[in-house]
């Protein structure tokens, strides 16, 4: 027997066991099932199968009340006997309905792009109004501005560290994991007592934050006047 | 005729779409005056038969080629933005379109599944960005969608998104 044979002969059954019903169940099972009817099975039997999920569910709550039952039950808790199944069914319909959403939308993207902009290799600001006020630079002012800053800059104070090469994190980030490797326990004046030069020791104080937040070694500091001990993690 | 030059070539040289308000300041002329002036270029372009046109809504207008000829600028044209993109990570952006601005656990909760690494991806790409922090504890960040997201799907704006009932117009209900 196949699927659709299947689908055919539980859909046979519940309408069978429903089309005399009137309570709101019932009605409820018959206008689904109508709407069932009018499918044609061979179209897509993904949906049907949400339709008989969702006839099932219903005559499973059909069938509950049937049972002889020692204490009258509410219709509402019959309902909240089923929440959670209710609640699960929507969230598949939600789900299915972004999952068709997303891929509508790739479809319409698709269509767009069939129309290209047209590119440009340079960016121009965007066009839209300009501000009022505007801060207004003569272009001779600004190149001899710029002639200026080239000229000067390495005699500005702050400015002589520019043209020195720095140190290469990552290298310092080797360095310190060696050296926490084979003392097992240092401390970070133990590890800038060797270096040459400030920004060495900088270096070196960024390879210790990296390797802390990578979780290769453990560092600690009791006080601001203490030693920051570092250590191999083993965790 | 000196607004059709002008436009044209403004068109021509700006990267990405112009605001008509630009135009309308620059060429001092009204909104419905630039409107005919486009569809005048439009008119001259398809009389002589060229390969793009003058795409404006409202509010915008960029230099596209037509839709026909697509298949045949293909070693030319950009890479598709969702080549590549998985089903997850389209879901993804569905939902962030419709739900937006969302939470990264909202998207989960409606998914059933983790959704960090289609979040990603969609960030990458440049269809979503952070837009701001739910203010609850942990202050967990809201994703919104972005205007190249829009650009992309031809939509003016997130209110103008289709409702997701059109998407199932044709084959659910009678």
């Amino acid at each position: 027997m196949n699927n659709l044979e299947v689908i055919e002969n539980l859909k046979n059954l519940l309408v069978e066991y429903t089309s005399n019903s009137k309570d709101q169940i019932e009605n409820n099972l018959t206008m689904i099932f109508q709407s069932f009817e009018n499918k044609s099975l061979k179209e897509d039997i993904d949906n049907y199968a949400e339709f008989v999920l969702l006839g099932a569910s219903l005559f499973e709550l059909k069938a509950k009340r049937l049972l002889p039952q020692e204490d009258e039950v509410e219709w509402l808790d019959e309902v909240e006997l089923i929440k959670d199944k209710d609640l699960a069914f929507a969230r598949l319909l939600q789900f299915k309905a972004f999952t068709e959403v997303g891929i509508a939308m790739a479809i319409k993207v698709k269509q767009t792009e069939q129309e290209i902009p047209a590119f440009k290799y340079y960016q121009t600001n965007s066009l839209t109004i300009k501000p009022e006020i505007q801060y207004k630079l003569e272009l001779s002012k600004f190149q001899e501005t710029a002639v200026e800053v080239f000229s000067r800059y390495k005699t500005i104070q702050g400015f002589s560290h520019i043209d020195k090469e720095l140190p290469d994190l990552q290298v310092a980030i080797d360095d310190l994991l060696q050296i926490v490797d084979k003392r097992l326990s240092t401390t970070f004046g133990e590890l800038v007592s060797s270096v040459n030069s400030s920004q060495e020791a900088v270096a070196f104080f960024l390879a210790l934050l990296e390797a802390v937040r990578w979780g290769f070694i453990k560092a600690e500091q009791t006080n601001i006047d203490k030693e920051i001990i570092i250590e191999k993690n083993y965790e | 005729m000196n607004n059709k030059k002008v436009i044209s070539a403004v068109l021509l040289v700006s990267d990405g779409a112009i605001d008509h308000e630009y135009f309308m300041n620059l060429l001092q002329i009204e909104h419905n005056e630039l409107i005919e002036i486009l569809k005048e270029i439009n008119t001259d372009l398809e009389n002589v038969g060229i390969g793009f046109y003058i795409k404006f809504d409202n509010s915008k207008s960029d230099i596209v080629t037509k839709a026909e000829i697509s298949e045949l600028l293909s070693d030319v044209k950009p890479p598709p933005i969702l080549k590549g993109l998985s089903t997850p990570a389209l879901e993804t952006l569905a939902i962030i379109a419709y739900e937006q601005p969302v939470t990264k656990l909202k998207i989960s909760e409606i998914r059933g599944v983790e959704s960090e690494s289609s979040i990603k991806t969609l960030e990458s790409r440049g269809l979503i960005e952070k837009g701001g922090e739910l203010d609850v504890p942990g202050n967990p960040i809201l994703y919104t969608t972005t205007d190249l997201f829009l650009t992309k799907l031809d939509v003016s704006s997130i209110g103008n998104l289709p409702t997701i009932g059109n998407y199932f117009g044709n084959s659910e209900e009678e």
